[in-house]
């Protein structure tokens, strides 16, 4: 998926990276936010066409930055993925009652965040 | 209060054919035999308390000294039946129906007699109803016997007297019943406190784990990146060795995973989310999983499922934890030759086999087989590698799901790891 915009939001610094530069190496263009502010805030900003939201990360959670992102018209139709650390049916739920478009629970190996990211994508042509 | 009689009570006691006052070295033997060997001292001590009067007094109250200075109630006895509900009120008060000199005792650990001991619980009773019940309780004379210890003061005796004063030969026999029910508490003490301690090592071990897995994880991701040729494609050597890097990261992961469900499993906090499975469909993936762990091994991996779905209600990620711990172990002591997955319902009874043609094992090594960290030979764990905890995660996990997990093997014959689900309401359908 060449040219589309995948927003990172997650905490681990680690992690960041391993997933950036997966998707940056598979076309993606890959912008980064280590808190749930900055995340709504780039959100808005450059409106992306994915979120991949990690649910633990501070100033404000992922739940509360999906909620905020998908009440605005202007971001609400931005693809939003959770990752998780508990595969919990109660986080899947929460999730999904937050307004997320996909669930993923961490640890997560890179491919199947990109083959989700891809999977999103590729409905919502 | 009407019908309270001392006679009418003596007959009572006479009637349950208690024995006749002993001496009072009797009394410390009664009290020995009461509390015995056992960790369960608080249970015993109604009787205790009930054992010494009327002999060392009236009536008598045992409490015991919790953390934060809070004084329990542990056992009552008074000699007049109909007066026993005063008795508890005044113990249940605790610290606050204590006459000061009492207070001070229990804190320098110091033995104290009161004479009118009555009006000194009366002023200590600042409540209309305590102090309306000390008064029925006729206190003339109190003695109080700090129960004192290796951890210091865990409790006390309190022995009260409506007529006489205390002889000198009950208050050393208290004193002497006090030093016995003092070791006894401070024993109960001690082992609830190791137990604790053991709870605490296994949470420590719970999140040690799991921050065990996170640079772990890290670890894998850039690993599998390498391995993806990301950013750029590796030379086929190193290659090699970034998979080896992987292989041995998802190792250790799987150990640490290993330890997380010991530990849950110990401390008892592992949970279970039952779903109706098909036993089958959870066979074929832990199998499927097992053939990823010996690519290179000439081994024969198979399944043996009946022609009808085996519906079972069960945790599925646990059995498939189950399945693959034995498929895992299986694969680990067969060099080489074929293992069997065979799946088989009954009546009331699942039955899961895991047959191997590997080592096999002595009947000693299979009793011991499901105890942490141990294999058959040490230099086995070195050469395969392994925790040595498989055989027991499975069992641990399969008692959890109410199941039984039995070995079968002969050195040189190969293992059979039977698990068998009884009384599980296994059915039948047609696929």
């Amino acid at each position: 998926m060449p040219g589309k915009t995948v927003l990172l939001v997650e905490d681990n610094e680690d992690n960041r990276a391993i997933y950036a530069l997966l998707l940056a190496h598979n076309g993606f263009h890959v912008i980064e936010a280590d808190n749930g502010n900055d995340g709504v805030r780039l959100a808005r900003e450059r409106v992306p066409d994915v979120i991949l939201m990690d649910i633990s990360v501070p100033v404000i959670d992922g739940w509360e930055a999906t909620r905020l992102i998908k009440s605005d018209p202007a971001t609400q139709q931005i693809l939003i993925i959770a990752l998780t650390a508990h595969a919990l049916a109660e986080h899947r739920q929460r999730s999904y009652a937050a307004g997320c478009d996909g669930y993923l629970s961490k640890p997560c190996e890179p491919g199947t965040v990109l083959r989700e990211v891809e999977r999103l994508l590729g409905q919502a042509e | 209060m009407g019908g309270r009689t001392q006679s009418r009570d003596a007959e009572g006691r006479a009637e349950k054919g208690r024995p006749p006052p002993a001496g009072r070295a009797d009394l410390a033997g009664s009290v020995d035999a009461l509390l015995g060997a056992g960790a369960e001292v608080h249970r015993h001590l109604p009787a205790v308390a009930a054992l010494l009067v009327p002999e060392l007094g009236d009536a008598c109250l045992i409490h015991e000294l919790k953390e934060h200075s809070e004084l329990v109630l542990a056992g009552s006895a008074h000699g007049d039946a109909g007066a026993a509900p005063l008795l508890a009120r005044l113990g249940a008060a605790g610290l606050r129906g204590l006459p000061r000199p009492f207070v001070r005792a229990l804190q320098s650990g110091e033995e104290h007699r009161l004479a009118e001991a009555g009006a000194a619980f009366e002023r200590a009773a600042r409540g209309g109803e305590l102090k309306e019940a000390v008064r029925e309780l006729r206190i003339a004379e109190a003695l109080l016997v700090p129960l004192v210890a290796g951890r210091g003061t865990v409790g006390s005796l309190l022995l009260l007297s409506t007529g006489r004063p205390f002889t000198p030969a009950q208050r050393d026999a208290a004193r002497r019943i006090a030093r016995r029910l003092a070791l006894s508490l401070d024993y109960t003490r001690a082992v609830e406190e190791a137990s604790g301690g053991r709870a605490a090592k296994t949470s420590f071990l719970a999140v040690m784990s799991h921050e065990l897995k996170t640079p772990l994880n890290i670890i894998l991701g850039y690993a599998e990146l390498m391995s993806r040729g990301v950013p750029e494609p590796l030379a086929p050597a190193t290659l090699k060795q970034v998979d080896r890097l992987r292989a041995s990261a998802y190792h250790l992961l799987g150990m640490i995973d290993e330890v997380l469900t010991l530990a849950r499993l110990e401390a008892g906090t592992e949970r279970l989310r039952p779903e109706t499975v098909d036993l089958r469909v959870i066979a074929r993936e832990a199998l499927a999983m097992a053939e990823e762990l010996a690519p290179e091994r000439a081994l024969r991996l198979e399944a043996r499922l009946p022609q009808r779905s085996v519906l079972l209600e069960t945790d599925p990620v646990k059995m498939r934890q189950i399945l693959l711990e034995l498929l895992t172990n299986a694969v680990k002591f067969t060099p080489a030759g074929s293992i069997t997955l065979e799946v088989r319902a009954e009546a009331e009874a699942v039955e899961i086999a895991v047959r191997d043609t590997g080592t096999g094992m002595a009947p000693d090594e299979i009793e011991r087989a499901v105890e942490p960290f141990w294999q058959s030979d040490l230099s086995v764990t070195r050469r395969i590698g392994g925790t040595g905890l498989g055989l027991t995660v499975a069992a641990g996990l399969t008692r959890l799901l109410g199941g039984e997990l039995t070995l079968e093997s002969q050195p040189g014959e190969g293992t059979t790891a039977r698990l068998t689900f009884t009384g599980a309401s296994a059915e039948q359908v047609e696929p």
